[in-house]
Formats: structure tokens, C-alpha cells, sequence
């Protein structure tokens, strides 16, 4: 397999800057990847990719910031794939629409399981604000018995205030609202890195009530008490949810499938006296709350090796670690693209990460960055 | 609010004072925890001692101090064994090896019964223990823990009563069952050929003159001294026993007739020389004995032990303190044998139903006592040729080969069946039909069954009833005959205790035992006119049952002046041949 990222200037995309791009491998791309901000140019965009590569599957999502290679940019980015084999590696796209918060029906999981079951590996492009990804991810653990292959990906982000029309994906040149991507390799491995660097920095703690997304009770007290504990200065309360998305919560169990799960905070006292986060949590979970730093986030993207030669890498971090890191964001990206070896890169701050953990699969992140690295068999 | 710097600061100082407390609040509880722990462990009854996974004692608590002799803070840190040191049959390479077992395997286990600890200063405990793995979280072995407890009363009372159960009391020697079992090894040594043995059985000649002139502290005395001269007598391989009253037995093993005849007679010149003094009185002791080689022709302990009782009766037919070899082809010994082997003849009795049953009438001395017939059940046994033997001539064969059991049965239904079928208004009349049970129907756990079906099947009130027990039986079987009296008087049977006065006389049994009449034995009664020892004995009886509310009869009455002086003490009943001599029960008048 070979790949490249286009780092794409600002405003119209030229359909003369795709098409030179792509000229050097002598033919159209396989696969085709893009993360572009939520702007009025993304359709024209995305016709300039369809005029350019009318043949290949042509799939991406919304993204404030993007990754290219070691780069940081907010102007997009657009990585081609070209299969050393097309005739039989391939990547199939499915699309889930949206269906107003619910998840999608039994039977569409289950046949959208099988199809995952029968890969060599899928990516998750979801919409960030619209579709209930994470109840997505429950049901497919249930209609997965076995290990199923590896999954990952992450949720479209979108610029503040967040209530416009979603973050989108888009297949082609359309753009779906509420949706969720899913694409399946075959012929082409993938291996994903997760990328932590946060160190727990309080007792545990159970969660005594939450539901879904909204914690309520935090070791029997209100979860905004509990908070209260760690972020009043002066009598004063830190400023909310800001400060405590630089100290995500930290699941340790007791579930083994949930230990090394992130949560940011979303919401800070709504509903009243409760916490709403980003990802769900269970009545039960034991938690800590976790600290680190832009170095410490750095140094553990350092540590990362490459492995068997990777063709290609995929990179979703967190919006809460862009948070963190400030003006250390791109060093992240920056030390990937290096510990890689300069592979092509791409990617984007992501309203949610999806990977595996230590004892399972199909977890929904926060706070980390899932590192998707692909390779095709045989070339 | 602050700058963002100092804001973080603030957060850390927060999370580290929310760190400290937490951290401050678990040791408090884990302190607590471990007091309690300790506190529990130091409060037990049991010895507990923990070692590491090298097998190094950590712990003691305070018993395991005790019983090990070893103070914790010089405990701690030394290997296990050191510290638990176990004689046989474990012993130290044991300890080692299943404390190994226990760490590496994981295995838990139970020391062997009969281990002993030895203490630091020497001292032995037997001890019972047991040895678990202590596992952390992960169930990673981290240790053992030994617990253990001083069984040595435990272990001595067993080895008491395991003494007490084989051996006689009085003299120390085997008890007769504890006999038969080397008798029984003996026999089957003998039909396979291996060895050969010889069985000695003595009856003293003099001491019934003992305990009569001198009393049973006498009788005792000498008994003591006897087995005494015959341990001297013997080998050390010989096994001594004495089978009750004043008879003795030696089972002489890998002994040839020759030998055992040496051996006799030794023991029988000792005995000739022998003297026993009891306050100003002197006696020369006899002993008749029989002898008998140990073949496979004897089929059975019981055919030996008859053979060798046979023997014994022969000696004394010949003029007693002798010995006599069994010879199975000697006139006199055959004509004996047969006249002798009570078992099969009390077997054809019962198969061939030719005992009878006679009845002795139970006066009332006192106007107040209540009406109708009152008797006692009396056993005759009938010889093909119409003979007539008295329960004196067998009973005491039928308690050495186990008859008793079915002997009682056959009168308790016999009598039953005769009363049922008396004319009226026979059971109408009838207050009292007194039975004899013996000692061994007392132990019989089925025997309540048995009366229950039968008085079930016949109809006879249960009130009519009273059975007859001896104090010696009684006492000899407490717990089941409270067991077992219980549950016939809750029936409405009542129970006499015979003979009183003869035994135990232990006025303290009384009031652990539901029975309605105290019978004073004849021999209290025979002289009481003229023997002021007679009579405050009775009177001192009498005045103890009617306290307890039992009423009295008196035994063996053999005239009027005995009678009149019986009313004058206030006793209830008379009994005697002078009275009413026995007569047939079947054909008892209700109206005499």
C-alpha cells in the first residue's frame, strides 16, 4: 500500500492541486480519507475530490483541527491510499443514518457485526454531536460474541458553540446528517496504539448513580459536591467543565472490559447537582481522578513503537488533550509522525476516540489519542 | 479566581489533601481491622501460627506461645519446624514436607491423629492441627497458617475409656469381651496350624467364704492379690483376663498341653502357699482349674470356653483345688458335657417352647394397700424327662452364651399370652403381674418395640405390668435403662427394683430411676426378727422408698414373726414361699 496526505490550503480546493497530488502514483487512489472543518467550502470540496477520483471510495468527517503528517492545521487534510493489490484488498464503506439518538435497529447491528466479523479491520467516522455512537458501540459488543477484529475511530468534532447542525460525515460528495461510517478493510491489517499519558492522582471513588452520560452521585454525595472537593480555590469553584477536562475521571474497574477508560466532563451542574461527560458511565464504576500534563502527554506519544512497518497511520486525539496540551498540540502529532518514521499521517482533534482496551473491544475514549495503524497483506 | 498556575496548584494541593485523607481513613480502618484480627487471634481458645512462604514463623498468637514454649519475638523469623517440632508419628521431616505441600502446591491438609508437639523445654502435647496456605488477593501463596489445639485430655480420656472398655476394673486385667478377641485370634491360629495355644480356666474355691465372712472389701482384696500371683505365674506373652465374678482365665499362647500343664501347676503350688490374712482371719485359697488345648475341633469361643468350663467343673466334681485336662473321651467329662451344655438345652427349650412359667403371690401387709392379685413371674425350665430346673441351674449359663435376650422374650410374650387368656374376670382382679427383666434386656434398644407390639397384639392393659430389675442391672446400664424405663412408664408399666439392698444399695440411683416398688432382699428379711442389723437395714430402706414414694415388698418371708415384724416397720408387701409358694400361672386363682 502506498499513501500520502494532501495539506490543503485554505478556502476552494483547486481540482488541478487533487489531481496533481495523485499524479505521481500514476493512477487514481484506492481509498480515499478526508477531515475537513466545518465550512461552506467542504461540498465544493468535496465535488473538487469526486471530479478528481470519480472511482474511488471517497469517505471522511468534519474536524476543527487536523493532523498531516507531523503537522497541525485547520485547513483540512486528505489522505490517499493506493492498494498494491486493488483486485482483491479493498476498503467497503456502510452507512448507519441517523435515527434520532436511538440505536440503530437489532437487526441492522447484526448484520452490520457480520460484516465487521468477516474484516480484517474497521474504522468508526461518526457524527460527534447526533448520533448515539456510544450505544452503537454496546450493541455491537453484544452481537460480537467472540473477538471480534479491531475497531476504532473517532467522532467528528465541530467548532464552539456546538449547536449548529451537527459534526457530519460524508461518503462521496454527501454530506449525512446524524450518521455513522463504517469501513471495513479487507486485505489490509490494522493495529491501534492507545495513547494515555494521564496518571491517576486521587483515592477511588464509586460512582453511586449515574445514567448514561449524567452522573449524578459520586460517593454518595452529588457529583458537583465531589467536584467541589478538588476544584475550590479560595472557596471559589474553578472555572467548569474547563478545569476538569485538564483532570479527566479515570475508570478502574470494576469491570475489567471498562479499566483505562477516560471521561471528560461535558456539562458541570445540568442537570442540577449532577455532572454530564462525553462518554457514559456506570453506576459502580470505580473512579479516580486523573492528572497530566502537555509533557507528559508528549512524552508518552514518544514511547510509542512503530512495530512491523505500518503503510499508513490515522491519528484521533482527543479535544480534551488538545485542551491540555495548548501550545504542545502539535508537538504530539509531531512526535508520532516521527516515532512512525514519517509514514503518512492523518487525522483530527475528535469530539470521542473508539478502540480497544487491555481486556476488550469497541471502547468508547476521552482524553486519549487511538493511533490507527494499517498495513496490506502480502505487498 | 487565581491565574491559571496557581489555579493548578490549588487543584493539586486539593487532590493530595483528598489523597491524604482517604489514605489516612484506610490505615485507620486497616489498623482497626488488624487489632481486630489480633485481638481475635489472641482471644481464641486454639494455637495459631503463621509462617511466610519460606516457611518462616511470622505470627504466634498467645496459645501458640503456650504450647510451643516459644515467645513471638524469638519465634519470628525462625523456619517453622524449628519452632513446631512434632514427635511421631509425623515428625519433623512431616512437618517439612506438608508445610512444602502446603506452600507450593497449595494444598490443605490435616495433621495425622495421635501427632504430638514437643514444647521448647521437652514438655508433649497431643494435638490435633490443621495447615492452610494464606493467599494474597491474586491468589498468590504468601504463607501458611498452622492452627492447633492441646488435645491431650481428649486423648487420655479416650485411652481411659478404650482401657476401661477392655479391661476389668477392679484387677486391671481383660474383661471377658476384650479376651474373646485373642481367644477368637487364638482358635483361627489353631485351625490353619500355625500355633498352638492352651486355655486355662479357674474358679477360686474359697472366695464366696471370703465375701461372706469378711464382706466384699474382702472379696475384692483378694481377687487383687490372686491376679497378682497369676501375672507371677505366667509368661509375658500369656494374656490374663477375668471373666467375672471369681473366675480367671489364662490364654497360653504358642504353648504346648505340656507346658501349660507346668504352667498350671506352678501357679496352683503358689496358690497352695498362698495366705490370705483379712483382719484377725486367715484363709488358704483354692482353684479348681480346667485346661484345655487350643484345636481346630472347637469350632467356636463358646465351645472352647465350655470345654474349658467343663474341665473346671470336672475339677471340682473331683474335689476341687485341682486341675483337670480337657479329654473329650473321658466318661465322667462326657457324661458332664452333656449334663453341662446348658446352651443347647436352653436353645431345644425355647425352639421346642418347654419352659414354663410359674407365679409366687405378692401379699399386701397393709390394710390401705390396694386390692387384687399381685405376683411375681417365676421361669421354670422342663427336661424332656419332665425334670424340673430352677433359673439358678441355667441363667447363669444363658448370660455367658447370650440367651437372656431371647429368654426374656419368651416369658414377656408367654406371659402376656397366659394372662389374655385366663377367664374372666381374671384381668379384671389382676393388680400387679411383676416380671423379671435381666440385664442384658435393659441394653436392648429393641425391647421397647417388642413390648409395644405385644401389648398391642394381646390387649393387656399396660398397668398391669411391673417388671422386675435387678439395682446391679440397673446401675450397669443407667443410661439405657432411664431410656427405657422412661419410656414404659410413660406407657403405664411400672418397674420393681429386686434384690435391693444386695448391690451398689446406693439410695442415690433411686431418684434417677421411675420405679414403683423396692423389693428388700431375702437375705435382710431371713433374720430380721433376731439380727438388729437386719432390721434397721430394712427399716432404713423402707423409710427411703415410702420418702420417695415407693412402696416396699419383702423377699424370702418364711414365717409369722417375720411377717408381724414387717407390718410393725411399716413395710407394703410380703413375698415367700411361707406365703405362697410358687405355682403354675396358668392355672392361677384370682380369688385365693
Amino acid at each position: 500500500m502506498r499513501s500520502r496526505t494532501i495539506h490543503l490550503p485554505g478556502g476552494v480546493q483547486p481540482r488541478d492541486l487533487l489531481l496533481a497530488a495523485s499524479q505521481e502514483a500514476g493512477r487514481a487512489p484506492d481509498f480515499v480519507l478526508a477531515f475537513l472543518p466545518p465550512a461552506e467550502e467542504l461540498r465544493d470540496t468535496l465535488a473538487a475530490m469526486t471530479s478528481a477520483w470519480p472511482d474511488a471510495l471517497r469517505v471522511g468527517c468534519e474536524a476543527v483541527t487536523q493532523f498531516a503528517d507531523g503537522a497541525m492545521t485547520t485547513a483540512g487534510v486528505i489522505q490517499l491510499f493506493w492498494f498494491d493489490d486493488p483486485r482483491h484488498h479493498r476498503a467497503l464503506v456502510e452507512v448507519i443514518p441517523g435515527t434520532h439518538g436511538e440505536p440503530p435497529p437489532p437487526r441492522r447491528v447484526e448484520s452490520l457485526a457480520r460484516r465487521i466479523a468477516a474484516s480484517d479491520g474497521a474504522l468508526l467516522l461518526v457524527d460527534g454531536l447526533r448520533f448515539p455512537a456510544e450505544r452503537l458501540l454496546a450493541e455491537l459488543r453484544r452481537s460480537l460474541a467472540t473477538m471480534p477484529p479491531l475497531v476504532a475511530g473517532g467522532l467528528a468534532s465541530q467548532r464552539e458553540p456546538v449547536t449548529r447542525a451537527g459534526a457530519r460525515v460524508f461518503v462521496g460528495d454527501r454530506v449525512l446528517p446524524s450518521a455513522c461510517l463504517v469501513v471495513t478493510f479487507h486485505g489490509i491489517t490494522m493495529r491501534v496504539e492507545v495513547v494515555r499519558g494521564w496518571s491517576p492522582a486521587s483515592p477511588v471513588y464509586t460512582v453511586t448513580r449515574a445514567e448514561g452520560p449524567v452522573v449524578h452521585e459520586i460517593d454518595g454525595e452529588p457529583a458537583v459536591e465531589w467536584y467541589r472537593r478538588f476544584f475550590s480555590v479560595g472557596g471559589e469553584l474553578a472555572p467548569m467543565p474547563e478545569s476538569a477536562n485538564r483532570y479527566p475521571l479515570i475508570i478502574e474497574g470494576p469491570r475489567p472490559e471498562r479499566q483505562g477508560l477516560y471521561r471528560s466532563m461535558r456539562f458541570f451542574g445540568e442537570p442540577a447537582g449532577a455532572v454530564t461527560y462525553w462518554g457514559e458511565l456506570e453506576t459502580g464504576d470505580h473512579v479516580r481522578v486523573g492528572i497530566g500534563n502537555g509533557d507528559s502527554l508528549v512524552r508518552t506519544a514518544s514511547e510509542l513503537t512503530a512495530g512491523p512497518a505500518p503503510d499508513a497511520a490515522i491519528l484521533y486525539s482527543c479535544v480534551g488533550r488538545e485542551a491540555v496540551l495548548g501550545g504542545m498540540a502539535g508537538a504530539e502529532v509531531a512526535t508520532i509522525h516521527e516515532a512512525l518514521g514519517g509514514i503518512a499521517l492523518s487525522g483530527f482533534f475528535t469530539f470521542g476516540e473508539i478502540g480497544p482496551t487491555a481486556r476488550g473491544n469497541l471502547a468508547y475514549y476521552n482524553h486519549t489519542a487511538i493511533l490507527v495503524l494499517l498495513h496490506e497483506e502480502g505487498a | 479566581m487565581s491565574g491559571p498556575l496557581e489555579l493548578d496548584n490549588a487543584i493539586l494541593r486539593n487532590l493530595l489533601t483528598q489523597t491524604t485523607r482517604a489514605y489516612e481513613r484506610q490505615m485507620a480502618e486497616l489498623f482497626a481491622e488488624k487489632e481486630l484480627a489480633q485481638v481475635t487471634l489472641g482471644s481464641i481458645g486454639d494455637g495459631v501460627l503463621a509462617a511466610d512462604d519460606a516457611g518462616r514463623v511470622k505470627y504466634l498468637n498467645p496459645v501458640a506461645e503456650k504450647l510451643t514454649g516459644w515467645e513471638r519475638a524469638d519465634a519470628v523469623g525462625r523456619p517453622l519446624p524449628e519452632i513446631f517440632r512434632l514427635t511421631e508419628p509425623a515428625g519433623d521431616r512431616g512437618i517439612e514436607e506438608l508445610l512444602r505441600r502446603c506452600l507450593e502446591e497449595g494444598q490443605s491438609f490435616r495433621l495425622a491423629e495421635r501427632v504430638t508437639l514437643e514444647r521448647r523445654d521437652g514438655r508433649r502435647y497431643a494435638i490435633e492441627s490443621t495447615c492452610a496456605p494464606i493467599r494474597a488477593h491474586d491468589g498468590r501463596i504468601i504463607g501458611a497458617v498452622l492452627v492447633f489445639q492441646d488435645v491431650s485430655d481428649k486423648r487420655l480420656m479416650a485411652l481411659q475409656l478404650a482401657h476401661q472398655a477392655t479391661h476389668d476394673e477392679l484387677t486391671g486385667l481383660l474383661n471377658r469381651q476384650a479376651f474373646d478377641s485373642h481367644l477368637q485370634r487364638a482358635l483361627e491360629e489353631a485351625r490353619s496350624f500355625t500355633s498352638t495355644h492352651a486355655l486355662c480356666y479357674m474358679d477360686l474355691d474359697q472366695f464366696k467364704l471370703v465375701n461372706d465372712t469378711c464382706g466384699h472389701l474382702a472379696g475384692d482384696e483378694l481377687l487383687c492379690r490372686i491376679t497378682a500371683l497369676l501375672q507371677d505365674a505366667v509368661r509375658d506373652s500369656d494374656v490374663v483376663a477375668r471373666l467375672g465374678g471369681d473366675e480367671f482365665a489364662v490364654l497360653m499362647t504358642r504353648c504346648t498341653l505340656e507346658k501349660a500343664e507346668r504352667l498350671a501347676a506352678e501357679f496352683h503350688r503358689a496358690l497352695q502357699d498362698f495366705r490370705f490374712t483379712w483382719r484377725d482371719k486367715t484363709f488358704t485359697v483354692g482353684a479348681s482349674i480346667g485346661l484345655v488345648p487350643i484345636t481346630r475341633e472347637f469350632r467356636t469361643i463358646a465351645h472352647l470356653l465350655s470345654a474349658a468350663d467343663h474341665a473346671c467343673y470336672v475339677a471340682k466334681e473331683k474335689g476341687r483345688n485341682r486341675i483337670q485336662v480337657y479329654q473329650e473321651d473321658d466318661a465322667t467329662f462326657v457324661r458332664r458335657h452333656g449334663e453341662m451344655n446348658w446352651v443347647v438345652r436352653i436353645q431345644q427349650t425355647l425352639e421346642q417352647n418347654r419352659f414354663r412359667l410359674f407365679s409366687q403371690q405378692i401379699q399386701p401387709l397393709s390394710p390401705n394397700a390396694p386390692a387384687g392379685l399381685h405376683f411375681e413371674v417365676l421361669l421354670r425350665m422342663v427336661e424332656d424327662d419332665g425334670r424340673i430346673h430352677l433359673p439358678s441351674d441355667f441363667i447363669r449359663a444363658a448370660e455367658r452364651y447370650g440367651l437372656m435376650r431371647s429368654i426374656d422374650r419368651w416369658v414377656i410374650r408367654n406371659c402376656i399370652r397366659t394372662l389374655m387368656s385366663q377367664p374372666p374376670p381374671f384381668l379384671d382382679l389382676l393388680h400387679i403381674c411383676a416380671i423379671n427383666l435381666s440385664a442384658v434386656s435393659l441394653g436392648d434398644e429393641e425391647l421397647l418395640d417388642f413390648m409395644e407390639g405385644e401389648l398391642a397384639a394381646s390387649g393387656v392393659p399396660a398397668g398391669k405390668l411391673c417388671f422386675e430389675i435387678t439395682e446391679t442391672a440397673a446401675i450397669e446400664n443407667l443410661a439405657h435403662a432411664q431410656k427405657l424405663l422412661a419410656h414404659l412408664t410413660a406407657k403405664g408399666i411400672r418397674f420393681s427394683l429386686d434384690d435391693f439392698g444386695t448391690g451398689m444399695s446406693s439410695y442415690s440411683y433411686l431418684k434417677d430411676l421411675p420405679v414403683s416398688f423396692l423389693k428388700i432382699d431375702g437375705k435382710f428379711i431371713k433374720d430380721i426378727v433376731t439380727d438388729p442389723l437386719d432390721q434397721a437395714m430394712v427399716e432404713s430402706i423402707n423409710q427411703v422408698g415410702h420418702v420417695m414414694g415407693v412402696q416396699t415388698v419383702a423377699e424370702g418371708v418364711a414365717n409369722a414373726a417375720v411377717v408381724e415384724r414387717l407390718k410393725a416397720l411399716g413395710v407394703d408387701y410380703a413375698q415367700g414361699n411361707w406365703i405362697s409358694p410358687p405355682r403354675p400361672l396358668a392355672g392361677l386363682d384370682p380369688h385365693r
